[in-house]
C-alpha cells in the first residue's frame, strides 16, 4: 500500500468519523436561540428576551443582582464587568450577525464550561449566574477578537 | 506568471487571499483590509531592512508575503497599529536571526504573535479563521468552509506534510472530544492551524516519524496549554497568548535536533 493509498485512507475515515459526530452532534446540540425563543440551555444559563436591566460601567463594581453586557459589531460593551456572586449576567447579541459566547481559550474553551452558552442570533441573549469568585474570560467563537471578561468578587 | 504559480509559497498566498477575500465578504469594513495589508506591507519592509542589514541581496519576498498574510489573518483588526509594527518586526527578527544553519527555528509568524500577545497582554485572534463553520444548510459557509481548506492542497499534496497534519488532527479532535464533547476536527481556527502555521517546511522535521511524533506533540501540548489541569495550578500559563500557537513554537524548539 503505497503513502497516497494510506493519505487517501486516512482522509476518508476522518470524514466519515467527522461526519458522523457532526451529525449526531446537529441533532443533540441546543438549537441556534431566536430572539422570542425562552427556554433553559445549560446549568444556570437561560435563554431571555432582551433585557431592560441597565448595564454597569466598564470595569466598575456593581451591587445589582443582574447585568447586562451587549455584544455590537465593535465587540462586548463593557468589555470587563465587576460583579458580586449570585449575579446573572446577561449578553445581548446587536452585532447584526449570529455570535457566540464561549469560555476562553479560544478553540478549545476549557477554562470555564459554563460559559459555553452557544450561539445566538441578532437581538437575543443568554445569560448566566456567576456563583463562584474568580475572572472569567470569554470570547464570541465566530470571531475570537470580540472578548470579554467577568470578574466575580 | 505561470512560472510563479508553481512555487508552494506563491499557491499558498493565492490560498491565503482566497481567504481574506471571504473575511472581507463576512465582515466588509475598510479596517480589516488596511490592517491586512499593511501586515503584508510591513512584514516586506521588515523583510528587507534585515536582508540590507545582514547585506544580502533583495530577491522575491514570497515567505515574507505568505507571513504577512497570516499575520494579517490572526492579528485583531481591532488593536492599534503600533502592534502590528511590532509583530511584524519580531516575525522578520526570528527569521533572519533566530537561526541553526541556512533554516530559522521558530515559525515567523506564530513567534511574532506569540511575542506580541505577551508584551501587549492579549490573545491572538483567529479572527479570519473562525467564522467558517461548516453549515450543511447554508451554500455561503460552504464555500467558506472549502476556500478554507485551500491550503491543505499545498501542505498536503504539493509539501506532502500529511505526516504532521494528520497525526495533530486525529489527536486534537479526539482528545478535545473528550475533555470538551466537542469534536473539533472540522473547527475553522484548528484546520486553518493545521493546513498553514503547523507544518510549515523549514521549521518542522523532515523524517516521517519524526513529522508524527511532531504533530503528536504539538496536540498534546496546545490541549494542555487550554485545559484548567495544568492552568489552575501554574497560573502563568494563563498569561501564555494562544495554545495552538505556543505548542507550535514548543514544538520547533523540542524537535530541532531534528531538522
Amino acid at each position: 500500500m503505497n503513502s497516497k493509498m494510506i493519505v487517501g485512507l486516512v482522509v476518508v475515515v476522518l470524514l466519515i468519523v467527522g461526519g458522523f459526530v457532526l451529525l449526531k452532534g446537529n441533532k443533540q446540540s441546543p438549537q441556534t436561540i431566536a430572539p422570542s425563543a425562552v427556554q433553559p440551555t445549560q446549568q444556570s444559563a437561560q435563554v431571555t428576551p432582551v433585557s431592560t436591566e441597565s448595564s454597569s460601567p466598564s470595569g466598575s463594581m456593581t451591587n445589582e443582582k443582574a447585568v447586562t453586557v451587549t455584544l455590537t459589531s465593535s465587540g462586548f460593551d463593557p468589555a470587563t464587568i465587576t460583579v458580586k456572586a449570585g449575579t446573572k449576567v446577561t449578553w445581548v447579541n446587536k452585532s447584526g450577525v449570529e455570535a457566540t459566547v464561549n469560555s476562553d481559550k479560544h478553540p478549545t474553551h476549557l477554562l470555564y464550561t459554563p460559559l459555553n452558552l452557544g450561539s445566538f442570533v441578532r437581538g437575543a441573549s443568554l445569560s448566566l449566574v456567576f456563583d463562584k469568585p474568580g475572572s472569567y474570560g470569554y470570547h464570541n467563537h465566530l470571531d475570537p477578537s470580540q472578548t470579554g471578561t467577568v470578574v466575580v468578587e | 506568471m505561470a512560472r510563479l504559480l508553481r512555487i508552494p509559497k506563491m499557491q499558498m498566498l493565492f490560498a491565503l487571499s482566497a481567504i481574506i477575500i471571504t473575511a472581507i465578504i463576512h465582515k466588509p469594513t475598510l479596517q480589516v483590509v488596511i490592517i491586512y495589508l499593511a501586515s503584508i506591507l510591513l512584514t516586506i519592509g521588515w523583510d528587507y531592512f534585515f536582508l540590507k542589514v545582514r547585506r544580502v541581496d533583495f530577491f522575491l519576498p514570497s515567505a515574507a508575503l505568505v507571513t504577512g498574510s497570516i499575520i494579517g489573518l490572526l492579528h485583531s483588526p481591532l488593536l492599534p497599529i503600533y502592534e502590528l509594527f511590532v509583530v511584524t518586526f519580531l516575525a522578520m527578527f526570528s527569521k533572519h536571526f533566530i537561526k541553526k544553519g541556512r533554516k530559522h527555528l521558530f515559525n515567523p509568524a506564530a513567534f511574532g504573535l506569540f511575542l506580541t500577545g505577551i508584551i501587549f497582554f492579549h490573545t491572538v485572534s483567529w479572527w479570519a479563521a473562525s467564522f467558517q463553520e461548516f453549515k450543511i444548510q447554508n451554500v455561503e459557509f460552504i464555500i467558506f468552509f472549502l476556500i478554507l481548506l485551500l491550503p491543505g492542497y499545498i501542505s498536503v499534496i504539493k509539501l506532502r506534510r500529511y505526516w504532521i497534519i494528520f497525526p495533530f488532527l486525529i489527536i486534537y479532535s479526539l482528545l478535545n472530544y473528550v475533555l470538551n464533547h466537542f469534536f473539533s476536527l472540522f473547527d475553522p481556527t484548528v484546520l486553518f492551524f493545521a493546513l498553514v502555521m503547523l507544518p510549515e517546511p523549514m521549521t518542522t522535521p523532515n523524517k516521517s516519524k519524526v513529522q508524527i511524533a511532531f504533530g503528536i506533540f504539538v496536540a498534546l501540548v496546545s490541549l494542555l496549554l487550554a485545559s484548567p489541569i495544568l492552568t489552575t495550578r501554574l497560573l502563568f500559563l494563563n498569561s501564555l497568548p494562544d495554545p495552538l500557537v505556543t505548542g507550535l513554537l514548543m514544538g520547533n524548539l523540542i524537535f530541532l535536533p531534528w531538522k
